[in-house]
């Protein structure tokens, strides 16, 4: 015990000899959150779009009206010519376009069929397919308003819509959680992957074999010292989530640590594994950055959704930890999950850090050999 | 001048040329990860799963469930017999709507009375319950039009109801294809880090090894020395990102209308910008730890998250918008979706094109600048 004890007093020094990584290491995780948490937003508002009125009638006017009324819809341009629009569309200056033929109004009241031509831009799928369902739902408003005006009694359905977990569908209820654990596997990846390596690669490693330091006291003593670091960076990190962002914390706090801890001892396992398997530190980021950093990034459910990825890849998702630890911070915050109910994502999590950690160890061992 | 760098750059190349893995590696990891991610993510709403309690089993139950069905948007995975099983699968993911009818729904419906129908979304996933409301939402109001048609046959009016025709033309990417707009961005975060990580560790592995130091002796001078090494790292990433590039053209049929020599010029300055970013962090970092601390967080999420990659930046609050001014990122994924999706020209893409040209130029010499100044070591 005494031995790493002093392993880590050691490991925490020659961490502090370097006067950028600990600053870096604390402060860029908290800059991060604050700016990615408010620019992780899927709220769809403000689209520029731009209006092609042929009719010029009444209403045509009620129809733009209740366009520019939603606050979806941001009218930047009026124009009467549709070659305007298609250049507006293409450089990119407005996302949609509602064009309006002649007529509109005549065939409201006499035709059975009234038509008018919406166009958006594909180029930004989720802005484009966001913006088509608005328009389709401002029109049908649009139209079932103008049918009930001409009826005696009308039917419609009221119904009562309860969002739960989140009612205002804060974006940030559901990115800084996520947010949150990118930024920890990034602490808990980089310098950690490179640790032992640099030892390899300065030679200094073969003095520490001939000490009688035992080779799993090596392993857990720099990684006890990179798992104290993580957790100051956990502390300031939670408290802007829930001060700052107020993300609603609404699971067991103990819940919440075992989770991370359990995250921590995964993650630090894989940049040993990372450490003791390759024999330069460029190695070693190459590694970390292409196997580890981006499917964790892209694979993980971070942004891109886990049920979209084809199952071959998936495969990858299901040994990221990260993917466990994504599902879990989000649940236990915005639900208030219990270990109880989310037991599946805790022994993935556990499994994947046991299991790594002692292959790390027979690997490490058999190098000394 | 140019005599001098090029012996370093013979140098540094047989160097790489050397070792076989990191050569190919180097060429072919870009075009590899393109595929892997390019096939694997995408940002289509599946099915939504719903849990239904109906109680009422009426006409108007079973006909609001089929037109919510109709719209291809949902599937119904459970039915319950009790209001508290729903609050159960929402709570544990097993659905993202719950759709409860109470009895009597059908007469409150037609007398205009309470509401019966209760619909509880499961908001945790903003992502996703964005799509789920606004389905849910339009197919309502589809609903709603479909009745009232029935009733006014019914009433027999002379009056026949309006029918809208809402003509959709979804414009450069029809079928909405995830990939054709995910490709872009996924180009410019490979190039990006790539470009960055390989150019910063290059140099700060022989700072740290100190092997500079034997070259700071001879007659040349530090600025030389780093020009002469990244020169060869910047012809292999233009090499493969060229690759990249064509091969996700062939495989993943982005339509191409614009021109090749503006889509070769933007790579070429957004490798740039990437090569003199890592140069940027070699002249301040003094060990490769510091090196790659930086250039992970600098790099990994920032290029997606503020980059108009996934997140449309006028979304963004003002302030976050305006430090999305200097992620280059933004401006070359702006460029490639213009050129590659819809066929814009440079002078529909010149605001975007200046920014990222005035971007590399400013980056490279504020390197330059640093190493001329603080020398190398």
């Amino acid at each position: 015990m005494w031995v790493i004890i002093s392993f880590i007093k050691k490991e925490l020094r020659q961490i502090k000899r370097d006067k950028r990584i600990l600053p870096i290491l604390v402060v860029a995780p908290v800059l991060q959150l604050l700016v990615l948490g408010y620019a992780a937003t899927f709220d769809i508002k403000n689209i520029e779009f731009a209006v092609c009125d042929f009719d010029m009638s009444n209403s045509s006017r009620e129809l733009i009206d209740n366009f520019t009324s939603s606050s979806y819809f941001i009218l930047k341009y009026q124009t009467h010519s549709t070659t305007e629009i298609d250049t507006l569309l293409s450089s990119g200056r407005i996302k949609s376009a509602l064009i309006i033929p002649k007529n509109f109004e005549k065939q409201l009241y006499t035709d059975r069929n009234t038509k008018v031509l919406f166009l958006t831009d594909g180029t930004e799928g989720t802005m484009a397919n966001v913006s088509l369902m608005y328009a389709r739902t401002i029109l049908s408003r649009f139209i079932n308003r103008y049918n009930t005006g001409q009826m005696y009694r009308v039917p419609a359905i009221r119904y009562e819509l309860r969002i739960w977990y989140n009612p205002d569908l804060k974006s940030s209820n559901f990115m800084v959680p996520a947010i949150f654990a990118l930024l920890l596997s990034i602490v808990a990846m980089l310098i950690p992957s490179m640790a032992l390596v640099k030892e390899k690669e300065t030679g200094t490693i073969e003095q520490l074999y001939v000490t009688p330091i035992k080779p799993y006291q090596i392993i857990f003593g720099k990684m006890s010292a990179f798992m104290l670091i993580s957790i100051i960076d956990v502390v300031i990190v939670t408290t802007i989530a829930v001060l700052w962002f107020n993300v609603p914390l609404r699971g067991s706090l103990f819940d919440l640590v075992a989770a991370i801890l359990l995250f921590l001892i995964s993650t630090l396992g894989i940049a040993t594994f990372f450490s003791t398997v390759t024999n330069t530190q460029q190695q070693a980021m190459m590694s970390v950055m292409f196997l580890f950093f981006l499917p964790s990034m892209l694979l993980s459910g971070f942004i891109f959704p886990v049920e979209n990825i084809p199952l071959l890849v998936r495969w990858i998702s299901y040994i990221l930890p990260l993917t466990y630890f994504i599902d879990i911070l989000r649940n236990l915050f915005l639900k208030g999950s219990t270990i109880s109910e989310l037991w599946i994502q805790y022994s993935m999590l556990s499994l994947i850090g046991i299991a790594i950690f002692i292959f790390s160890l027979l690997k490490f061992r058999k190098n000394i050999d | 001048m140019i005599r001098r760098i090029l012996p370093f750059i013979k140098k540094e190349f047989t160097e790489i040329l050397r070792d076989r893995l990191s050569i190919t590696s180097l060429l072919l990891l870009p075009s590899i990860l393109l595929f892997l991610y390019g096939y694997a993510i995408s940002l289509d709403i599946k099915e939504i799963k719903i849990s239904i309690c109906d109680k009422e089993r009426s006409e108007f139950s079973r006909e609001f469930t089929d037109g919510l069905i109709s719209s291809g948007y949902f599937r119904i995975t459970a039915r319950r017999e009790s209001p508290n099983e729903i609050e159960s699968d929402l709570r544990t993911s097993k659905s993202q709507v719950g759709i409860i009818f109470y009895p009597s729904v059908y007469k409150n419906f037609l007398r205009n009375n309470e509401p019966s129908v209760q619909i509880l979304v499961d908001g945790s996933n903003a992502q996703s319950s964005q799509y789920t409301l606004n389905y849910l939402v339009g197919a309502i109001e589809r609903f709603t039009q479909n009745a009232i048609k029935k009733e006014l046959i019914r009433i027999n009016t002379i009056q026949t109801p309006t029918e809208p025709l809402l003509t959709e033309r979804i414009l450069f990417n029809p079928l909405l294809k995830s990939p054709l707009y995910l490709i872009p961005g996924l180009i410019a975060f490979v190039i990006m880090i790539t470009g960055a990580i390989s150019t910063t560790i290059s140099i700060v592995k022989e700072k740290e090894n100190r092997t500079f130091e034997q070259v700071i002796l001879c007659p040349v001078s530090p600025f030389t020395l780093i020009i002469g090494k990244i020169i060869p790292y910047f012809v292999i990433s233009l090499v493969s990102s060229a690759i990249m590039i064509l091969l996700s053209i062939l495989f993943f049929d982005l339509p191409t209308k614009g021109s090749l020599l503006f889509l070769s010029y933007a790579v070429i300055i957004f490798l740039l910008c990437a090569s003199g970013f890592g140069m940027l962090i070699s002249t301040i970092s003094s060990s490769q730890q510091v090196a790659f601390t930086i250039a992970a967080f600098s790099t990994l999420l920032p290029t997606i998250i503020l980059s108009g990659f996934v997140f449309p930046i006028n979304n963004m609050p003002e302030i976050i918008q305006l430090i999305t001014y200097i992620v280059p990122a933004k401006y070359f994924i702006a460029i490639l979706r213009g050129i590659l999706l819809k066929g814009s020209s440079l002078s529909e893409l010149y605001p975007e094109t200046l920014s990222l040209t005035i971007f590399a130029v400013l980056i490279v010499s504020a390197s330059i600048i640093r190493i001329k100044k603080k020398g190398i070591i």
